[in-house]
């Protein structure tokens, strides 16, 4: 009955990774520093992204109350926000056009929707960078672990047949250690499928908001075009 | 790829949630309980081994009445067990009127206070003394009886009444004892078979194999241990009773010839000629 103590008190992290040998380490070590980033990148990603909500609402506040769009620009165009960059790139884009003699509005209009346009895939591509990884480590973790399991089972055989003896107390720890590769991945894995899901939603509905302001914006200046004109 | 502010901060606080999870996760790191530590203590039951009581019996009422002049204050009918105990009754002259022993006797009057024949005293501890021959060690202590000068009740202390107040024992008998001093013998001779043997299962070690040896005088088994029967066996452990038998056979064949068995306790009655002992499976 001893060994059964003894076997529970192996059952720590530590105990399991010293047991196991190289490729299992390896295994988990990997996963163990995926997790790490994962969870970086889910932080990082809630900071970040709630920031860029709170920095749309709060400029399309402001752009709506604004009276003059050149003094607006003037006084918003410096934020460090992805609206804000779209509003300049916008802002850009019809002072270069407008600047000529004659004005070819048909092409200042494609040029603003594109000038615009661009701008918004430019800032969701910054923001969703990191995301691939998050999807990366939900699908790739658990196979990696499961590979790191079916190694620790395959030696925890070979000792079977080694020692002759199928005795719980020579399986066992072998068995754990080998789970516990698994244990790892799903631990790396499942908060970084849960998170994707959660940001690509969450990317998904910035990009909808941008381009709606964009949009709106472009109706703003097309119009305008038409009153210079 | 360069780490932005706040994907810093995140890595940060990341990579102290995975090290408080880990010491969380860590027992080990904790001050380690401590191991109750078991060493195994070896206990022989002499009842077991020996099934057969090789202790004397004590005479029979008439004997003694014949004997001894004065009726004494006795259980008659008291075995073997504490011959220790027994002669504190005669010895003490107000000795046991609450016990409910079916004495024969008029109640302990007679003997008491003055001692007045010395022939007379000694023929009561001689009577209940019988119990104690002198080949039983834990019998010895004879605290009470007073030296009277008449040896006949010491005689009468060493006789065997199955022959009628002559000395019977043989100089060599198989006492309880000497079975199990020889039965832990030979568990001590095979015990390196038995470390070879595997377990065959959980609860196979609480099967208790009852193994009749027939020895040679040299040691040597003259023929394969017999599997007289088994106690211990329930539910869980049955499946394992047939690899425990061959077990056994394997252990008592491999470590034989047996040495260093008392000669002198091999052709008597209960024997080592012939010996029948319980066995178990160590885990």
């Amino acid at each position: 009955m001893l060994f059964l103590n003894t076997a529970a008190a192996t059952m720590s992290p530590v105990a399991l990774f010293l047991q196991a040998d190289w490729v299992v380490r390896g295994v988990m070590i990997g996963l163990l520093l995926a997790s790490l980033w994962t969870w970086a990148i889910i932080l990082s990603f809630g900071f970040r992204v709630g920031a860029v909500k709170k920095g749309i609402a709060s400029f399309e506040t402001e752009y709506r109350e604004a009276d003059d769009i050149d003094e607006f620009h003037r006084r918003a165009a410096g934020r460090d926000q992805p609206i804000a960059r779209v509003f300049s790139a916008g802002v850009t884009e019809w002072r270069r056009s407008t600047t000529g003699k004659s004005i070819d509005r048909g092409g200042t209009r494609d040029r603003l929707a594109t000038a615009m346009g661009a701008a918004v895939a430019q800032e969701i591509d910054r923001l969703a960078d990191r995301l691939n990884f998050l999807a990366t480590v939900g699908a790739v973790a658990p196979f990696v672990g499961l590979f790191g399991t079916v190694w620790g089972i395959m030696r925890s055989f070979t000792s079977i047949a080694a020692e002759q003896n199928s005795s719980l107390a020579v399986v066992a720890p072998g068995i754990a250690e080998a789970l516990f590769a698994t244990a790892i991945g799903l631990f790396a894995a499942i908060p970084a499928v849960i998170a994707y899901n959660r940001y690509s939603h969450g990317i998904n509905r910035v990009e909808q908001r941008l381009n709606r302001f964009a949009d709106g914006f472009h109706a703003t200046l097309s119009r305008r075009l038409e009153m210079e004109a | 790829m360069a780490l932005t502010r706040s994907e810093a901060i995140g890595l940060a606080v990341a990579a102290i949630g995975h090290i408080g999870l880990f010491v969380f996760l860590s027992p080990a790191m904790a001050p380690a309980p401590e191991k109750l530590v078991s060493t195994p203590i070896a206990v022989s039951f002499a009842d077991d081994v020996a099934l057969e009581s090789s202790a004397p019996v004590i005479s029979s009422e008439e004997e003694a009445a014949k004997k001894s002049p004065v009726e004494a204050p006795v259980e008659p009918d008291s075995a073997p067990p504490e011959p220790v105990s027994e002669p504190e009754p005669a010895a003490r002259p107000q000795p046991a009127p609450p016990k409910p022993a079916p004495a024969p006797a008029e109640k302990p009057k007679p003997a008491p206070p003055s001692k007045p024949a010395p022939a007379t005293k000694p023929a009561p501890p001689a009577k209940t003394a019988a119990a104690a021959p002198p080949s039983n060690p834990r019998s010895q202590p004879r605290r009470d009886v007073r030296p009277t000068g008449n040896l006949e009740g010491l005689d009468l202390g060493r006789t065997n009444n199955r022959n009628n107040g002559t000395a019977s024992t043989p100089p060599a008998a198989m006492t309880g004892q000497a079975a199990a001093d020889i039965g832990s013998a030979i568990q001590r001779q095979v015990q390196p078979c038995a470390d070879r043997q595997v377990n065959p299962g959980p609860g196979a070690d609480q099967i208790r194999v009852v193994v009749n040896l027939r020895i040679n005088r040299d040691g040597s088994l003259a023929g394969a241990p017999r599997i007289v029967g088994h106690t211990g066996v329930d539910d869980t452990n049955q499946r394992y009773v047939t690899r425990v038998d061959d077990a056994v056979r394997a252990i008592f064949a491999g470590c034989s010839p047996l040495r260093g068995l008392p000669a002198d306790l091999y052709d008597v009655p209960n024997g080592w000629k012939s010996f029948t002992l319980r066995y178990r499976l160590k885990s």
